[in-house]
This record gives structure tokens, C-alpha cells and sequence, in this order.
């Protein structure tokens, strides 16, 4: 399971990594801006949501 | 270059201009990729971006200037997607997350103010920006963060993106907190000891050399699943 800035969606693919999850946020933020914690807790949940709901390789999400 | 407005300085080209965000006199690694673009096309972007600001002194609402240059990252970085790799593993998730242990690996190179990899006397990150031929030569090294350690115990050094981010929060790239709120409301089980690297490394290595013992390791400390988190 792994998380990807949008800027480097490209990587995934590359790699063909099992479970991604894409967010849109600015480089070296990959999780949430500066003291978002709902928004970092929110991502974290997607990408959790996403290694129970997976059901093949390279599922690619966007939170 | 030119003395073009007569005070002694040399004329400063916008190529000259834009290359200097990338490792250059104005290094940011959060403009970096002006060094790829156009002259024509850094121009309309700069020109945007101070648009959008001048907006926001009156607004407050920086929301433009963030969704500027967060599609001005985006297509700079976007690139070929075809694998590199023959296969595409998955394992499904056989058990409930609740009693799923999980670890927290991220390249953000987040690591304890008190157990820097690089020594007590490590670089600054402004320092590390112009050691980026070497980290890119050289083996990630794991810096290992426990559990319970708090944001405030940790800081971050990467020459490869704006690490100063990370040290405001080290929860925009290493979001143990978070993780650490989730299992004690039960959803889901946290190992005792996550990690971070640098990935402004030796990809070669990393791939070759370095990621398989990484994962017999965190096989010996029963890792069910691991959340991977890129910069």
C-alpha cells in the first residue's frame, strides 16, 4: 500500500506497485498540508480503506 | 551576460533565472521544475503565480496559488508510466485491519532529533541541497522511530524536495500520529518501530541491494502491511 503525490502518479505505474493511493496535494505534502490533521487522518483512512477493499494489483485510488 | 541596467551586475536571463531554483542561487526544491520548462511557459507561470497573490493580499484566499502550482507540479513531473518491473505483486489482506499490524515506511527522511544517520554534526537541509550528488551516489540508511515518539522528538533532511515542510510537520510525509490515533480507537494494530529514509538515493541499490533485506526485516518483526509514503 503506498501513497503517491499526484506529480508522481507515473512512478506507480512504473513500478507497478500493488495498492496506490494518488492525493492531490503539493510536493513534500504527500499526506496533507502543514497541521491538517483532519485532512492527514482522512488520507490515512483512504489508504487503509484501500488495503482491506483491494482485490487485484496495481488498484489505484485518488483521495 | 550583459551589464543591461547599468549597476555593475550582469544581466540575469530567464533561462539563467529559472535554472537557478534547481540547485542554483535560488535553489527551492518546491520550484525546481521551473529548470524544465520553457522560457515562454515559466514566464506565464510566474506572471500567474504573482497574480494570484496579489488576489490574495486582498482575499486572504490562497487557493488559487496553490492550484497553480500544484498542476504546474504535476505536469512537470508527468512522465512515462510504462512498468519497468515484469510483475505486479498482491497479497490480499486475509485478516481484519483491527488485528492487522501495520508500518509506517516513508523517503520524506524524517528521522529523531536525537539519532540523526548522519552523525550528531549531520547537514542542515539548506546544506544538503548542495550534497545532492552524493546522496544520490550513496545507500539509504533506515532511521528508526518507535512508536510513541512524538512529532515535536522529530525533524527531516532531503535534498531532493523542501524538507522544511516536514520539519513544520512531520506529519505531512510521516503521519504517525495519525496512525497512532487509529489504534487506539482499535481500527488497526501499529508494530513498535517505524522508518524513514532519504529517497534522493542510489535508486541502483535501492532496488538491487538494499530493498530486499529491508523486507526479510520487517518480515522478522511480523509486519502484516506496510504503508509506503513518497515525497
Amino acid at each position: 500500500m503506498s501513497i503517491f503525490v499526484r506529480a508522481f502518479e507515473h512512478v506507480a505505474g512504473r513500478l507497478r506497485v500493488p495498492r496506490v493511493l494518488i492525493t492531490p496535494h503539493l510536493m513534500g505534502r504527500t499526506v496533507g498540508p502543514v497541521g491538517d490533521r483532519a485532512r492527514q487522518r482522512a488520507v490515512v483512512e483512504a489508504a487503509l480503506r484501500l488495503l482491506v477493499e483491494a482485490d487485484g494489483p496495481q488498484t489505484v485510488r485518488h483521495a | 551576460m550583459a551589464d543591461a541596467d547599468g549597476t555593475g551586475d550582469e544581466a540575469l536571463s530567464m533561462r539563467d533565472l529559472r535554472e537557478s531554483f534547481y540547485y542554483g542561487e535560488h535553489a527551492d526544491m518546491q520550484y525546481k521544475f521551473l529548470a524544465k520548462m520553457s522560457d515562454t511557459h515559466a514566464g506565464d507561470l510566474l506572471a500567474g503565480i504573482l497574480h494570484d497573490v496579489g488576489a490574495a493580499l486582498d482575499t486572504g484566499d490562497l487557493t488559487a496559488v496553490h492550484d497553480r502550482i500544484l498542476q504546474a507540479q504535476a505536469a512537470a513531473y508527468a512522465d512515462d508510466d510504462t512498468p519497468q518491473v515484469d510483475d505486479a505483486p498482491f497479497t490480499p489482506l486475509t485478516r481484519d485491519l483491527s488485528d492487522t499490524r501495520l508500518l509506517l515506511l516513508s523517503a520524506g527522511g524524517v528521522f529523531r532529533r536525537d539519532d540523526d544517520p548522519m552523525g550528531p554534526d549531520g547537514p542542515s537541509q539548506v546544506e544538503a541541497l548542495g550534497m545532492i550528488k552524493e546522496f544520490l551516489r550513496g545507500s539509504p540508511t533506515l532511521s528508526a522511530i518507535p512508536t510513541e515518539t512524538s512529532d515535536g522528538e522529530l525533524t527531516a533532511r532531503h535534498p531532493g524536495y523542501d524538507a522544511v515542510t516536514a520539519q513544520r510537520d512531520p506529519g505531512t510525509v510521516f503521519p504517525l500520529g495519525v496512525l497512532r490515533d487509529l489504534a487506539t480507537e482499535g481500527h488497526v494494530q501499529l508494530v513498535d518501530t517505524h522508518y524513514a529514509f532519504t529517497g534522493a538515493t542510489s535508486q541502483t541499490r535501492l532496488k538491487k541491494e538494499i530493498a530486499d533485506a529491508w523486507a526479510q526485516r520487517f518480515v522478522a518483526e511480523e509486519v502484516d502491511g506496510c504503508l509506503l509514503v513518497a515525497t
